[in-house]
């Protein structure tokens, strides 16, 4: 008589097709004696059998020269990743992410300089920080440090940071 | 004698054109393999490519002791590991789900037994019914069921004992049936196919 064991031996090489005939009548009988095996028996031949209907999905086109490309970069055909929308949307994602946190910086920036003059736009502020730097440059009163220095309202203060103090607007109006 | 050695010798020299045909020639084993764990194809191909990145970049340490075949699934496994369920670097971007499922349960969103005819259907019963094993039987059925590896060499890939290969092919199979039956409408008694005695 097998034992489970055995019989479990019995049943993978049942499986593969290469069962003698005399282990068919030992497993035959160890089967029809014991359910678990039964159980394993059948469940083992079902299986295997739905398995082997699986037919392979299809390799993506250009997936050996994709790798041959990583592997080997520069060296073969670049154009093959140009229309891998994948790839593309790998890369842009991160600089689509940077370029919306220097709009949002760069217009919440140009909403705190206006203060009362909402129509501001971000170019202004951008060239009102333009002006900030030519008079520092002239070594005028509007250096980086002189409004440190001076009695100023925190108000001015955090629009010297932000590039803007009203001299400089001033300036820049008298400019235009 | 390994059918592999001279492609690999000459690949390991620098050719090129031998490492794109050893790609070529194992592609299709490797991108299923990789299928069966990550059950959708843009993830199945990110892994693939991760292990023939990484067998071109051991293949200088390759010493020929086991079959190329051999030091190929193992890197596949010890990838399609690290891989599984760990989320791809913006795969939520552009994942396509069902052909995978929506819902809790993948296998209750297949279509039924009689509507499931053709072959895409099928693999995708079949990939989400292993995705359903533990990570060691599911490897360890998928390599002698799907991939066809001898029980011998599915221990090397495994780095385990044949017995332990035998036991787990032996509970993973059982463990898929009733989950097979259930996607695949099999009637009490018979199995294989869509709902079809065979």
């Amino acid at each position: 008589m097998l034992t489970c064991e055995t019989a479990e031996a019995l049943i993978a090489r049942e499986v593969d097709g290469r069962l003698g005939d005399g282990e068919a009548v030992a497993l035959d009988a160890h089967a029809d004696s014991c359910r678990a095996c039964r159980g394993l028996r059948r469940a083992s031949l079902d299986v295997a059998r739905a398995l082997a209907l699986r037919i392979n999905a299809p390799v993506p086109a250009g997936f050996a020269a994709r790798v041959t490309d990583r592997v080997f970069p520069g060296e073969s055909l670049g154009w093959i990743d140009a229309i891998n929308w994948r790839r593309w949307t790998e890369w842009m994602l991160p600089v689509a992410a940077t370029l919306l946190v220097v709009t949002i910086v760069a217009g919440s920036g140009g909403a705190i300089t206006t203060t009362g003059s909402t129509e501001e736009t971000a170019a202004e502020s951008t060239a009102a920080a333009a002006d900030v730097w030519a008079l520092a440059a002239e070594g005028d009163t509007a250096t980086g440090t002189a409004p440190l220095s001076a009695d100023v309202s925190s108000e001015d203060l955090l629009a010297t940071m932000l590039g803007t103090t009203a001299s400089e607007k001033e300036g820049k109006s008298d400019g235009r | 004698m390994d059918p592999d050695r001279e492609l690999v010798d000459q690949a390991r020299a620098g050719n090129q054109e031998a490492f794109a045909d050893l790609v070529r020639r194992y592609q299709v084993r490797i991108f299923n393999l990789a299928r069966v764990s990550t059950r959708n194809d843009a993830d199945a191909e990110d892994v693939a490519q991760e292990i023939f990145i990484r067998v071109h970049r051991g293949l200088r340490a390759f010493r020929g002791d086991s079959a190329f075949r051999t030091w190929l699934y193992r890197i596949a496994v010890n990838v399609t590991r690290t891989h599984a369920g760990r989320p791809s670097l913006f795969g939520w971007f552009r994942r396509v789900e069902p052909e995978d499922v929506g819902g809790a349960d993948p296998l209750e969103a297949l279509p039924g037994p009689d509507a499931v005819e053709d072959s895409v259907a099928y693999r995708n019963a079949i990939d989400h019914a292993l995705g359903r094993l533990t990570p060691d039987l599911r490897m360890a059925v998928t390599l002698r069921d799907i991939e066809g590896l001898e029980y011998r060499e599915i221990a090397e890939v495994l780095n385990v004992p044949i017995g332990t290969v035998m036991s787990r092919i032996s509970r993973g199979r059982e463990k898929l049936r009733p989950i097979l039956a259930e996607a695949l409408g099999w009637t009490d008694g018979a199995g294989v196919g869509f709902g079809r005695a065979e």
